[in-house]
């Protein structure tokens, strides 16, 4: 049978009540409209629709369950691919730029040490960057967010999660930085934490510096997939 | 999957040996196939195909584009190079599988 526009508009409703994701959606919705293509049309739209979702999908039941193991999966994708940016950033040649911008870093940070101000909008930047990131990513896949919700039409991706995983992850991380640099900036530190100071933060803001250059390569392979 | 028990675990070698005989396929093409090529006798079904797709894609196995077909996206999946080599080393693990069995159901009764 050849679905009419009518039933394909009532197909993508109706899927739309019962999945989550974007991704799921647009695969579930070309099965079942490419499976109703090989039904004889003596048989009724509905009573297709529901044999497709049974015997292909276990039922509508079944598509949470499904939605959440492709939830995981694809979590689970995403932490692997980040440690092997984070891998490939400590090999050559990227190594080298690392090198570079360390001791670009350190000669920064000792040129302003104890200017707590530069120190606090270079923390304040750090956490911007993430959320940034991450809203410039849902403005690109055209979602309409509001307080962290999804409205009107769009759908969430099956990789927010990752995304919000990767958002958050450094965290830890930039309120080290901060809390170092204060230590520092308020001269309540030790001789010896004075002098590994410019060091410490170095190393901190390498590692972010790394972390961000490779959170921004994931951004970057969301946008790679081909639409031709 | 096929209500057949024998059939769990082979789940992903079915998908490898398709993809690796066509250059890329999607999901319901890939039913299809299995139907075809086992005439009727295997069906992917109870929602078995997606979340073992999904799992070949995240393993790094499967690659997947999507197109624009009749208006609507359709996500084509296929082979990695990791998952090229993956697909022959499964085949022949299962090959090597069918071929104990076989001599074990050969084996003739001991003569009473």
């Amino acid at each position: 049978m050849k679905p009419t526009a009518d039933q394909q508009f009532f197909l993508g409703e109706y899927l739309r009540e019962y999945l989550a994701y974007r991704e799921t959606y647009a695969e579930f919705y070309d099965h079942i409209l490419t499976a109703l293509e090989g039904y004889p049309e003596n048989i009724s739209f509905y009573t297709a629709l529901n044999n497709i979702i049974e015997e292909d999908f276990g039922g509508l039941g079944n598509i949470p369950v499904i939605e959440a193991r492709y939830q995981q999966e694809t979590l689970v994708e995403m932490k692997k691919r980040y440690w092997n940016y984070l891998m490939e950033c400590l090999k050559f040649p990227s190594i080298s730029i690392f090198i570079i911008s360390s001791i670009i870093i350190y000669w920064f940070v000792k040129q302003a040490w104890f200017n707590f101000s530069l120190f606090f909008w270079i923390a304040i930047a750090m956490s911007l960057f993430q959320s940034i990131l991450n809203n410039i990513r849902y403005i690109r896949l055209g979602y309409i967010v509001c307080f962290g919700y999804v409205f009107g039409n769009s759908k969430r991706s099956v990789k927010d999660t990752g995304f919000t995983w990767l958002k958050y992850s450094i965290v830890p991380l930039i309120i080290l930085f901060a809390a170092f640099q204060h230590i520092f900036a308020n001269d309540i530190s030790t001789d010896w934490f004075k002098k590994a100071g410019p060091i410490v933060l170095t190393m901190i803001f390498t590692a972010y510096t790394i972390h961000a250059a490779a959170y921004y390569k994931i951004y970057r392979d969301e946008f790679k997939i081909s639409i031709v | 999957m096929s209500t057949n028990p024998l059939l769990k675990g082979t789940l992903h070698t079915i998908i490898l040996k398709l993809l690796e005989g066509n250059n890329r396929m999607y999901g319901y093409e890939i039913t299809q196939k299995v139907k075809e090529a086992s005439e009727g006798g295997i069906m992917l079904t109870e929602g078995a195909l997606y979340p073992a797709l999904h799992k070949l894609q995240a393993e790094g196995l499967l690659k997947a584009t999507v197109e624009i077909v009749d208006g609507r996206a359709r996500k084509y999946y296929q082979l990695t190079g990791h998952g090229g080599k993956e697909a022959t080393d499964k085949i022949n693990e299962a090959q090597a599988f069918i071929d104990q069995l076989q001599n074990i159901l050969n084996i003739k009764p001991a003569v009473k």
